[in-house]
């Protein structure tokens, strides 16, 4: 994880000697991420929500316990999301996805692609979307850590609570059942694209 | 001639994850390099994790970005949450005494109805003493209705059993004598 460790360091001592602003300062730079994780993880933006609220309540109120020996704040943060996520699917037992991930996103896209590109490029994204749904938590936590969130295996390791060999092979595995869904989704893209670039 | 280089499918496979990723030391790398070089399957396996990465690494980083919550009601509601004092008594407490209170009840409820049914116990009677000796009704007192012969038999040793009872001969009691 790339963060600046010196000064992570200062405004969680700032946090620590009871200054307000450092809390905010510590949000402001890790709420996106943790948003991210929770949805990514969760599928349904009112849970995304309510496990971010939880993770950063717990971790303020224990900020004292952080160890910044054993492991960066980010890595503590994201273990305590990830943990607060889980309690979320034991919770509802049965999966749960928001429809407004079905809804067209107006995510931002350099003008100069075609509009078919874009398209392509928006239901790659859907179906990437719908595969990682499909998984079990165990495999989309592996997918969402890895490749959202460009951890190693060994922070993996870290945030999941498993052995290094553990978070590969569980990202191999979800390579294996991504692969059969999202490989004709891919190759299409690619004909397109190829069709685009001739005409 | 087999080099140091080769490398059979399946270990090719098994490392093709590391492979993308570049977690494979130099040595290794360079064999499975050699051997997609030279194994149509498996490159063609190689170029399908490697679509499949790509695919994975643009998007998965989007999902969640679409639709930002407002961080900032957020933040207000942890900032309530974190400034909420704690109470009083914990949690666990108060569910340990409720238990109690649940069983207190359940034990001295069945206790408590009992005893509205006891009674007073009355105080003991001492019994009246014998002041004439109970004797049946035409009986002399000390004076038994059927007599009973009483013998003695001292040395076990000089019973016969073969005796008939009732046969003439000395009596028991005659014979034990010494």
């Amino acid at each position: 994880m790339t963060e600046q460790p010196e000064a992570m360091d200062t405004i969680i001592a700032r946090c620590l000697k009871g200054d307000q602003s450092g809390y905010a300062l510590l949000y402001d730079q890790c709420a996106p991420l943790i948003y991210r994780l929770c949805y990514g993880l969760l599928m349904n933006r009112q849970d995304a929500e309510d496990v971010m609220q939880e993770a950063f309540v717990y971790a303020f109120k224990n900020l004292h316990r952080y160890d910044g020996s054993r492991a960066s704040f980010k890595t503590w943060l994201y273990t305590i999301a990830l943990s607060r996520c889980r309690n979320m699917y034991r919770r509802k037992h049965l999966p749960w996805m928001d429809l407004s991930c079905l809804l067209p996103l107006d995510l931002p896209a350099p003008k100069s692609e075609a509009p078919e590109v874009k398209l392509a490029q928006r239901d790659v994204k859907a179906a990437v979307e719908k595969a990682l749904a499909a998984l079990t938590p165990n495999l989309r936590e592996a997918v969402v850590l890895r490749y959202g969130h460009g951890l190693t295996y060994r922070e993996m390791a870290e945030v999941i609570g498993c052995p290094q060999k553990t978070a590969e092979s569980r990202v191999r595995l979800a390579h294996e059942r991504l692969r059969g869904v999202l490989q004709p989704v891919g190759q299409s893209l690619l004909d397109e694209l190829i069709g685009i670039e001739l005409g | 001639m087999k080099s140091i280089l080769d490398i059979q499918c399946g270990e090719c496979r098994s490392h093709l994850m590391a492979f993308l990723h570049g977690d494979v030391s130099p040595l290794l790398r360079r064999r499975v390099a050699r051997h997609l070089d030279h194994c149509p399957a498996c490159y063609s396996l190689y170029l399908q994790e490697l679509d499949l990465m790509r695919d994975l690494k643009r998007n998965v980083p989007l999902i969640g970005q679409g639709h930002q919550p407002s961080f900032a009601a957020i933040w207000a509601e942890i900032q309530t949450d974190i400034v909420k004092p704690k109470p009083s008594l914990p949690r666990f407490h108060m569910r340990y005494g409720l238990a109690m209170l649940a069983l207190v009840t359940v034990f001295l409820v069945p206790l408590t109805l009992g005893n509205q049914n006891l009674t007073l116990a009355s105080p003991p009677t001492q019994p009246v003493p014998l002041t004439q000796p109970a004797t049946p009704k035409g009986t002399e007192p000390g004076v038994l209705e059927t007599p009973v012969a009483v013998s003695f038999l001292t040395d076990e040793s000089q019973v016969t059993p073969e005796a008939p009872q009732g046969t003439a001969g000395p009596s028991l009691d005659v014979i034990s004598t010494p």
